[in-house]
C-alpha cells in the first residue's frame, strides 16, 4: 500500500469512527473530485449532469461510510458508488446505453438537405472482384473463430474496441507482452488462413497501438 | 498498419455480431459490484470468464473496468478540464449535508415525563402472594388463640374440679347404675381420678375419652397408677367439649389393649 494509499486509508477510518468528519471529507473531496468528475464527462455527460453526479457520489459516500470495508482499495469502492449513479441516471433518463444524448433536428448540417433526392449509383466493384472479396471474407470469418480464445479477445479488443495492448492487459488480466504476443500471432494466423488470397505476405507485428 | 487491416477488422466485427451482438450487447451488464469484484480478481474462474465475454461485446463496461483502473491516478482523464471552482461548490454541497441539523424542540415545550410502564406480574406470582397472606393471617390467628389458652392454662384455679370416678358395673353389682360424673361448666381444668374395676400386671396403661355418639375427643398412654392403685387426670374443660362421654381406661400387656374401667362422663354445656 502506497503513502497516499495509506494517508486515504487512515481518512476513511476517522470518518468511520466519527472523528475529524468535516475535515476528513473536504480532503476526500479534494482529492478524488477531479477523478469522478471526468468519470461522468467521459460517458458523455454535459457539465451540469457531470457535476450533480458527482456531488450525488460524493453524498453517497458520506451516507454509506459505515459500510465501507477497508480490505480493500477506496477507489474501488469510490468506483461502484460512481457506477450506481451513473446506471441510476441512465435509467432515468430511460437510456440505456452510453453517451445516449438526443440530438435536435436543428442542429443537423444543413447541406444533407442540399443533396438531390436522387443521387447515381456508384459503380461498384466487378463482378469477380466483388466474389473474390466474399470469399476472404469468410476465410478471415473462420479464422477468426478458429483461434484460441485468449488470442481471439485480445484480437477483438484491439481492432474492435480500439483498446491499445495495457488496456487490453487490464481488461483481461494479462501483460502488455503477453497481449502483444496474442496480437501478432492472431494476425499471423489469419494471414496464414488466407494464404494466397492475400494481396502481401506477412504483417509487421506493430501494428496495434501501444 | 497492413493493407489487411480493413479486412481484419470487418472480419471482427462480423464475427462479433454473428455471435454476441452488435456491439453494445453481450447480455445484461454486470453490477458495479461484480465488476469491481472481477477488477479485484475475486471472482470465480467461470464468472470471471463470463465478464470478458460480455466486456469483448460491450463497450461501456469495458470503459467503465477501464476508467477504475485509473480513478486512483490524479491526471486521470485529465484531457477533460473540470470547470474553476467545481471542487469548491461540492464541498459547499456537502458540508451543507454533513452539518445539517434536526430542529431542536421549542424552549417553552413542557414536556411531562412519562411514566414507567410497569410489566404485569404473571399469574402465579399474584396467586403466590395472595396464598401467603391468607397463611400469615392464620397464623396469626392461631398463634393469638394459643397465647390465650396458654395464659388461661397457667392461671391459677382455687377450687377446681375433681372427679371421683367409679367404673360401670361396680354400682350395678351393688344394685344400680353408676352415674354420669358431671363436670360443671365454670371450670377450667378438671381432674378425674379413675379406679380400676380390676387389676392385674400391665406393661402400660391408657385412658380415651370419647362422646356418647361415637368418636374419641382424647386419648393418652403412660399412665402410672398411684400407690392406691387409682389413677388420675387434669385436662382443660374445653379440651372435651359439652355433653355425654365416655371414658375408658385400658391395661397395655403384650400389645393388647384389654379394659380395666369404663366411666361415664357428662359436662355441662
Amino acid at each position: 500500500m502506497s503513502d497516499a494509499d495509506a494517508a486515504i486509508q487512515a481518512i476513511v477510518a476517522d470518518l468511520q469512527a466519527g472523528r475529524a468528519v468535516e475535515e476528513g471529507f473536504r480532503l476526500l473531496c479534494e482529492r478524488f473530485h477531479r477523478p469522478v468528475y471526468r468519470f461522468f464527462a467521459r460517458r458523455g455527460f454535459p457539465e451540469a449532469d457531470c457535476f450533480d453526479l458527482t456531488q450525488e457520489t460524493f453524498l453517497g459516500i458520506y451516507r454509506g461510510i459505515g459500510s465501507f470495508r477497508r480490505d480493500a482499495p477506496f477507489t474501488t469502492w469510490l468506483f461502484k458508488v460512481a457506477t450506481n449513479a451513473y446506471r441510476k441516471r441512465l435509467r432515468l433518463q430511460g437510456a440505456g446505453k452510453r453517451a445516449g444524448y438526443e440530438v435536435p433536428l436543428s442542429s443537423q448540417p444543413e447541406e444533407e438537405d442540399d443533396r438531390p433526392a436522387f443521387q447515381p449509383v456508384a459503380p461498384g466493384p466487378l463482378p469477380e472482384a466483388s466474389l473474390l472479396q466474399a470469399e476472404r471474407a469468410r476465410l478471415l470469418r473462420e479464422a477468426v473463430h478458429e483461434l484460441p480464445d485468449q488470442m481471439r479477445k485480445c484480437l477483438i479488443l484491439n481492432v474492435y474496441h480500439e483498446l491499445k495492448m495495457r488496456e487490453i492487459g487490464q481488461l483481461l488480466h494479462l501483460s502488455p507482452e503477453t497481449v502483444k504476443v496474442h496480437l501478432f500471432q492472431a494476425r499471423r494466423r489469419l494471414h496464414k488462413a488466407l494464404g494466397p488470397l492475400f494481396a502481401s505476405s506477412m504483417p509487421d507485428g506493430g501494428e496495434a497501438s501501444s | 498498419m497492413s493493407d489487411q487491416e480493413p479486412e481484419i477488422r470487418q472480419a471482427v466485427e462480423e464475427w462479433t455480431a454473428e455471435t454476441g451482438g452488435a456491439g453494445e450487447g453481450g447480455g445484461e451488464h454486470p453490477d458495479a459490484e461484480t465488476l469491481a469484484a472481477y477488477h479485484t480478481r475475486e471472482l470465480p474462474p467461470a464468472a470471471e470468464q463470463r465478464i470478458q465475454d460480455h466486456l469483448l461485446l460491450c463497450r461501456e463496461c469495458a470503459g467503465l473496468l477501464l476508467d477504475l483502473e485509473e480513478l486512483d491516478d490524479p491526471d486521470f482523464g485529465r484531457e477533460i478540464e473540470v470547470p474553476a471552482g467545481t471542487g469548491e461548490a461540492l464541498w459547499d454541497g456537502l458540508r451543507q449535508e454533513i452539518t445539517r441539523k434536526e430542529p431542536a424542540p421549542p424552549a417553552a415545550a413542557v414536556i411531562p415525563f412519562p411514566s414507567r410502564p410497569r410489566p404485569a406480574p404473571p399469574l402465579w406470582i399474584s396467586s403466590l402472594v395472595a396464598a401467603l397472606v391468607v397463611a400469615v393471617i392464620g397464623l396469626s390467628v392461631w398463634v393469638a388463640s394459643l397465647r390465650r389458652t396458654v395464659g388461661e392454662l397457667s392461671r391459677p384455679e382455687v377450687n377446681s374440679t375433681v372427679l371421683d370416678l367409679v367404673p360401670r358395673g361396680i354400682g350395678q353389682r351393688e344394685g344400680g347404675e353408676v352415674p354420669a360424673a358431671v363436670v360443671p361448666s365454670g371450670s377450667r381444668m378438671v381432674t378425674l381420678i379413675l379406679s380400676p374395676a380390676r387389676r392385674g400386671d400391665f406393661q402400660d396403661y391408657e385412658a380415651e375419652i370419647a362422646r356418647a355418639a361415637g368418636g374419641a375427643v382424647w386419648r393418652e398412654r403412660g399412665l402410672r397408677p398411684n400407690d392406691y392403685g387409682s389413677f388420675s387426670l387434669t385436662l382443660p374443660r374445653r379440651a372435651l367439649g359439652t355433653g355425654e362421654h365416655r371414658l375408658r381406661l385400658f391395661g397395655i400387656r403384650n400389645g393388647a389393649r384389654e379394659v380395666l374401667g369404663e366411666y361415664a362422663l357428662r359436662l355441662a354445656p
